[in-house]
């Protein structure tokens, strides 16, 4: 046992000595810590304001018109793409992560698209595409028509279940 | 031992705070609110942050604010800026919010002050919610109260406390393993071992729930090794995966158990198979000293000495890697290598296993780089890479904005004497005075009851035909010469004149009878036309102001990006300055922790040495020592 405690203790050596160093280099991480803090508060800051700027630029208030994807819960559709159309033009052909899909289904809603439409009646077309009950491959497409006013628009794609059929349910409709 | 359990506690800590923030959200009012969520979920908390800051700033999150606040609060925590996050909790406890607010509050300020190392002030805040939190913070607010009294030295209390804890939940695991280290530290042998003999015959569910128990056992072992209960020692040190990453540990162990039993075959083979390993892991190191120190008592000299020998020239060929590292001119490229962050991947940064596998963390410097201040110190870097990229794209992103409010000026040059040209056009059709002089006539008709005035065109048409009538009637009549037929026409001019006046009596009379139907009609015909034209005032009056205040407006974007890009060119010179500072941080804790490292392994050396001189020395063995 003597072979252990020699080892132990050197390893008790090195712990402290260890412990020393991080001591004497706490301040110096203290103040690189808080200037990190105080610039990615600057960039999240910078950011935003970029973010406002482009969207009053590429999107004014009035023709503005937003396309979000939401998931109620687990379906019974595993969310590979959507091909989203406006007024017969393909705008948005977006393909899913698994972390994505996560996201969707504990709450997330994602703003797919942002289009600037013109007032009057329009309509929009989706196509889901991903793996319904039964590891068969699912494609469901489903249209909506639209009044767009001088107002915002907020178009919501839904994605939930129905427990009757056992099937994935697609609505399109207008964010309540 | 004493490694052990601090390298578990930091290791505790560490997987504490790793737990991502968790948002029951099922259904949401706002959909950026939810769009929030979505790269919450993600955990992309910089864009998170920033959306979140835009929606309150824009009034776009309808419904609760209270809530998107707590939720500002929680993630600029995740991404580490706690003084934002204690000033958004204090002004919710300033403010009437609800309690179950205020709990969320006090229990986010609690966090707070537990990563500052303010540990009373964390359970002074915890103490302050008042109901049990949503399940699960409520188990994070548990082992948060607990670490924090374990801190204080408050053991008994933290014990008590992680009792409470739900067992259901997938991470009850890590809560009776934060149990028996707080029994360790109490001194109480027996509870600890008795609760980590429970979890170490966990069925191993997953990787993580596997690489757990894994710990757990060869702490378990360590414990019976300590105290020279080597049968149960072994059995423990058997439970552990021969492959996995505590094998090593495991190994060593086993190897020192059947040693207490004199069972040097089964030392030997432990020893043997660890001999083989990546010889930078420290149990393999030891290892090589072990393995030379069973022959010595096994009194197999020879193979002894050769052993140590060979151990010799194992620790000299690991010091001579050390130096070669040390005297590298610097570490940059292997902390990036470490931090791996190739991509623009903003995915939130917490300690995990495989942040151990780089070409720095050889497995001696297991317990340096879980360490809290290494890790942190590592977050930072890799979180000021991650802003590097960000500054970057958007200075081409205020390029594009730029290019954009250059196109949208030009239009607006180019359409503006058009569309005011038109407009001008418009405004010289005065409608406004035709109505007025329509409303002027309607009064004079109202006032001198005016039915004629009313009627319409076809009505008129028809009254003056039957005038018309009446004249020729009157006139042919006057200039007749033909006596016997004068009396024939008079007779029938006089029926004609009769039914002429009938006529025109059924139409005045219906003029009459209809005049204040007909005048409350134009009356309200007046009315839409006069609010016709002031909404085509007003959205003339709108163009008219959107053409006015375009080039202002354009303006006034050019400075917002113009100060902007002010902004991000301060950032980036900042960032930079940072990343040397924060590259030569880190390189001075790994150099220092390579020279601690090198120490270990010259006190190694030096016991390799001090045997090969004993075995000399008492010239105990044949052959070489001889010589």
């Amino acid at each position: 046992m003597l072979i252990v405690r020699l080892v132990l203790f050197a390893l008790f050596l090195t712990l402290l000595f260890s412990s020393q160093i991080f001591a004497a280099d706490k301040e110096r991480f203290q103040s690189l810590d808080e200037q990190v803090e105080s610039l990615k508060k600057e960039v999240i800051s910078i950011n935003r304001e970029l973010f406002v700027l482009e969207e009053e630029l590429l999107f004014p208030a009035n023709t503005q018109t937003f396309f979000f994807v939401s998931m109620e819960g687990d379906t019974y559709f595993d969310l590979d793409s959507i091909e989203l159309t406006i007024d017969g033009k393909v705008v948005s052909n977006y393909l899913y992560t698994d972390r994505e899909v996560k996201a969707l289904s504990k709450g997330g809603v994602q703003k797919l698209h942002v289009e600037n439409l013109k007032k009057g009646e329009h309509e929009v077309v989706v196509i889901f595409i991903g793996t319904g009950p039964n590891e068969r491959d699912y494609r469901r497409g489903s249209s909506y028509k639209f009044e767009k006013q001088f107002e915002p628009k907020y178009i919501e794609l839904k994605i939930s279940e129905s427990q009757q059929k056992n099937q994935p349910e697609f609505v399109i409709k207008e964010w309540e | 031992m004493v490694v052990f359990r601090l390298f578990f506690f930091a290791l505790i800590i560490c997987l504490f705070f790793a737990a991502p923030l968790r948002a029951d959200v099922e259904r949401v009012n706002s959909p950026f609110y939810g769009e929030v969520l979505f790269n919450f979920n993600q955990q992309k908390f910089f864009t998170a942050i920033v959306q979140l800051e835009k929606g309150l700033r824009q009034g776009q999150l309808t419904g609760d604010v209270t809530e998107a606040e707590i939720l500002l609060g929680s993630l600029y925590l995740s991404y580490g800026l706690h003084r934002n996050a204690q000033q958004i909790f204090d002004r919710l406890l300033e403010s009437s919010v609800d309690t179950q607010s205020r709990d969320m509050a006090w229990f986010y300020l609690a966090k707070i002050q537990f990563q500052r190392g303010y540990y009373q002030l964390a359970a002074d805040h915890l103490e302050k919610i008042s109901s049990p939190l949503s399940d699960l913070l409520e188990d994070d607010r548990l082992s948060l109260m607990a670490l924090s009294l374990m801190q204080l030295n408050r053991s008994a209390d933290a014990i008590e406390l992680l009792s409470q804890q739900n067992k259901n939940h997938n991470n009850v695991v890590y809560s009776r393993f934060n149990l028996a280290v707080s029994l360790l530290k109490l001194g109480e042998q027996q509870a600890a071992l008795k609760l980590l003999n429970e979890i170490a015959t966990t069925t191993k569910q997953d990787a993580e729930t596997a690489a757990l128990v894994d710990r757990v056992n060869v702490l378990l072992a360590n414990q019976y090794l300590e105290n020279e209960q080597f049968d149960l020692a072994k059995q423990y040190f058997n439970q552990v995966e021969l492959h996995g990453r505590f094998s090593s540990q495991a190994l060593l162990g086993l190897g020192w158990s059947a040693f207490g039993k004199n069972e040097f075959a089964i030392a030997n083979a432990a020893w043997t198979e660890l001999a083989s390993r990546d010889r930078s892991d420290s149990s393999v190191l030891e290892a090589h000293l072990t393995r030379p120190h069973l022959l010595y008592r096994m009194k197999n000299y020879s193979d002894a000495l050769a052993e140590y020998k060979k151990a010799i020239a194992v620790y000299q060929q690991q010091l001579d890697l050390i130096e070669q590292q040390l005297s590298q001119a610097d570490f940059s490229q292997l902390i990036m290598a470490t931090v791996g962050l190739e991509s623009d991947d903003e995915i939130g940064w917490y300690w995990q296993q495989d942040a151990l596998e780089g070409p720095l963390l050889s497995s001696y410097m297991l317990a340096f780089v879980s360490s809290h201040e290494f890790q942190e110190s590592l977050k930072n870097y890799r979180d000021l890479l991650f802003i590097k990229k960000n500054l970057g794209k958007q200075q081409i992103n205020s390029l594009v904005l730029d290019d954009i409010i250059d196109v949208k000026t030009a239009a607006n040059d180019e359409l503006k004497p058009r569309a005011e040209n038109r407009l001008g056009q418009l405004s010289e059709q005065d409608h406004a005075r035709a109505i007025q002089a329509l409303a002027d006539r309607i009064v004079v008709i109202e006032r001198d009851e005016d039915a004629l005035a009313l009627a319409s065109s076809t009505e008129l048409e028809s009254l003056h035909k039957l005038r018309s009538i009446d004249y020729r009637l009157a006139y042919n009549l006057e200039n007749l010469d033909d006596k016997l037929e004068t009396v024939k026409l008079v007779k029938r001019a006089a029926k004609l004149q009769q039914k002429q006046r009938l006529l025109d009596g059924i139409m005045k009379w219906e003029l009459m009878t209809s005049y204040k139907i007909r005048l409350w009609q134009i009356k309200k015909s007046l009315a839409e036309l006069e609010a016709e034209n002031a909404a085509s005032d007003r959205f003339k009056a709108n163009i008219q102001e959107i053409i006015n205040s375009l080039p202002q407006s354009y303006a006034d974007h050019r400075q917002r990006l113009m100060t902007a890009g002010q902004r991000l060119q301060l950032a980036t010179v900042q960032v930079d300055e940072l990343l040397q500072q924060h590259d030569a941080y880190l390189q001075t804790m790994l150099r220092d922790e390579l020279l601690v490292v090198k120490e270990k392994i010259e006190i190694y050396r030096s016991q390799a040495l001090l045997s090969v001189a004993h075995i000399y020395d008492l010239n105990l063995a044949i052959g070489e020592v001889s010589q």
